[in-house]
């Protein structure tokens, strides 16, 4: 395999008792859509700043092509930022603010014309060169300021929440256009954002951070499938998480003894943990029927919530000692015929194959 | 006929205008027009009766004496070269303290713009004498060179004009920096972390991003400096020398020394046309601004 484009390893960075980066290392590859996902608050845009070199890690190496960037200052280095605010320069024009970085690089007028209409083009707003940027709506704006960013050709495009302004409908289109380009470009992108269906879509890889630390990094199927912990398990997507302690393990066939549930529940696992240690069972509402004629696992309990989103219905079962189980159903089928309604006397049903124990 | 409450609600600030700004100042104009004369009062009338018929009697002598005048030429152009150099000394210190504090850590801001207007809380007229205090020959400025061996003749700063181009720079640089202050907090940091990312070093954006957005704050600001320095009487008298004369002396001289009413009104109406082009430049760099926010 190729050596990563971007290396971050042990990168740390406090401000005053919080830590916005806590030994941060991860790598990404050249021409691969790298996202960090995170609530806000948890130095996901931190990392960025860094990066860019408006701040300056306490420790830790940050390599591009195997260099060090950490001593070299922001105007110096290869990657470019977009902005969350797009920090567009309100005194010039679209144009000049797409030709601003090719101007500083000493390039003559005729060629930074030339290259400032292909970027224009790119971004579909040819007409738009002479206009100001206050004149431009939001969506406007945040193609004049990815034009900007991809204008010195950089290795690496680093972009903060850059859908985060843009209201819904905008923002999926925009997304499959940043995807197509990014294919089209062979572009290096990193981008930070709190919005999980996002970054699951669009990323080949993500990382989960929480308080300034890597929880996980992987593939969206990886992280989705396999959490690394509980913050993962619930940041992305739905999850039901069972909190109990190994009664009993045979040959990847775990028992796990949870309280509210009258038998312990089945799960397919790791072999090598100990009996009575404190372990968290966590099962996605898909993987969960309230149908099932046989399964490893039955809890009876009554529906409480149901929340209809189009393509499947939400549902959440609460047990008698009052554990709340979520189950997805997809619609059509057997779903139709027989509607489950709120507050019936329902058994959710599971296979040992569809649990996945959690470290903590 | 009953008026609006919307003319009347012009009409009072009008009326208010008429009173107290206008009216003087057709005043001050007609005695411009006038000559001197030893009477009561000191200058001869616009309309005279003469043989039944009523004439007008308008001199231009005193504006042809302002203009050429080698005396009062040279007190106009020392007093639009003095406020020019206190205007910019005021720019060239008053940007990189607004900056400053306009970067500083929220707590922090409040406490310099306290500090910044803190000496409008004691007399202009004793500001002013500290001043002479520092800069005289025996000054505390002169004491601490000597202390440290940096001179062994005292430096005579006070009563040159250098003293005056401090002393008006220091006495409105709070006129300069609050603009200043205003215009660059509304200037987001990420626009310098843009022009950073996008390859400028910090003089660079400095020049190509911060002064530009910073413009209507600077514009103000000198403006606010530059008008009441240029008729600036109390600083030149104080901390200037009996050689350097200008329009604030010699409007004084005029009116109190020499009696010389339509010198002195001459003199005012070209201060207030001098200070009327950069007002009105004031005016429409405002309109601008309104426009752009």
């Amino acid at each position: 395999m190729a050596p990563p484009l971007l290396r971050l390893d042990g990168v740390s960075r406090r401000f005053g008792n919080t830590r916005a980066a806590d030994r941060v290392s991860f790598t990404v590859a050249a021409g691969e859509m790298f996202s960090i996902l995170g609530p806000s608050g948890c130095g996901k845009s931190t990392l960025l700043r860094l990066i860019a070199g408006f701040e300056t890690p306490d420790a830790g190496a940050i390599l591009l092509n195997g260099e060090d960037l950490v001593a070299v200052p922001p105007h110096r280095r290869p990657v470019n930022m977009m902005f969350q605010s797009y920090a567009l320069f309100p005194h010039l024009s679209v144009a000049d603010n797409v030709g601003f970085g090719l101007r500083r690089q000493g390039r003559p007028a005729a060629e930074v014309a030339r290259r400032v209409g292909e970027l224009l083009a790119l971004v579909r707003l040819e007409e738009f060169g002479p206009r100001r940027v206050q004149q431009l709506s939001g969506g406007e704006r945040q193609r004049v300021a990815l034009a900007r960013a991809l204008a010195r050709a950089p290795k690496l495009l680093l972009l903060d929440e850059p859908l985060g302004a843009l209201d819904r409908q905008l923002r999926a289109a925009t997304q499959l256009e940043l995807t197509a380009l990014q294919r089209s470009l062979g572009l290096t992108l990193l981008v930070v954002t709190h919005d999980q269906e996002e970054a699951m879509a669009h990323s080949a890889r993500l990382a989960i951070m929480r308080q300034g630390r890597i929880e996980q990094v992987g593939t969206p199927a990886e992280v989705y499938r396999r959490p690394a912990s509980r913050f993962v398990a619930e940041f992305v997507g739905e999850a039901t998480l069972l909190t109990g302690r190994l009664v009993a393990a045979a040959g990847g066939q775990l028992a796990v003894a949870v309280d509210g549930l009258p038998r312990p529940v089945q799960v397919v696992g790791d072999a090598a943990l100990a009996v009575g240690t404190a372990v968290t069972v966590m099962l996605r509402p898909e993987a969960l029927s309230l149908r099932a004629a046989s399964a490893d696992n039955a809890v009876a309990g009554s529906v409480v919530d149901i929340a209809y989103t189009g393509s499947h219905s939400l549902y959440r079962v609460r047990t008698a000692a009052g554990l709340v189980l979520k189950v997805a159903e997809t619609h059509g089928g057997e779903a139709a015929e027989t509607p489950v309604a709120l507050g019936a006397a329902v058994t959710v049903a599971w296979p040992a194959a569809a649990g996945v124990v959690l470290g903590a | 006929m009953t008026m609006g409450l919307g003319t009347r609600a012009v009409a009072l600030p009008l009326l208010w205008l008429c009173l107290f700004l206008l009216a003087p100042l057709l005043l001050l104009l007609k005695i411009s027009l006038a000559e001197a004369t030893l009477a009561s009062p000191p200058f001869t009338p616009l309309l005279v009766a003469e043989g039944g018929r009523l004439a007008l009697r308008i001199s231009a002598g005193n504006y042809g004496l302002l203009f050429g005048d080698p005396l009062y030429r040279g007190a106009l152009l020392t007093s639009l070269r003095l406020a020019l150099a206190a205007t910019a000394a005021a720019l060239a210190i008053g940007l990189p303290l607004a900056y400053a504090m306009a970067r500083s850590p929220a707590p922090w801001r409040r406490t310099l713009l306290l500090l910044v207007i803190l000496p409008f809380w004691t007399s202009f007229l004793i500001r002013v004498y500290a001043w002479m205090g520092i800069l005289g020959d025996a000054g505390l400025l002169n004491a601490l060179l000597e202390g440290i061996g940096l001179i062994q003749e005292p430096l005579r700063i006070l009563g040159t004009e250098g003293a005056i181009v401090l002393g008006i720079a220091y006495a409105y640089l709070p006129f300069m920096v609050l603009p200043l202050y205003a215009s660059l907090r509304r200037l987001a940091p990420e626009l310098e972390e843009a022009a950073a990312d996008l390859g400028c070093r910090r003089l660079a954006t400095f020049w190509l991003v911060i002064l530009p957005l910073a413009r209507p704050g600077i514009v103000a600001g000198a403006l606010l400096v530059f008008i009441p320095a240029l008729g600036e009487f109390v600083i030149p008298d104080l901390l200037g020398g009996p050689d350097t004369f200008m329009l604030g002396r010699a409007l004084w001289d005029e009116f109190f020394a020499n009696r010389d009413w339509p010198l002195a009104a001459a003199i005012a109406i070209l201060l207030l046309a001098l200070v009327l082009a950069p007002l009105l430049l004031l005016q429409r760099q405002q309109a601008k601004t309104q426009l752009f926010g």
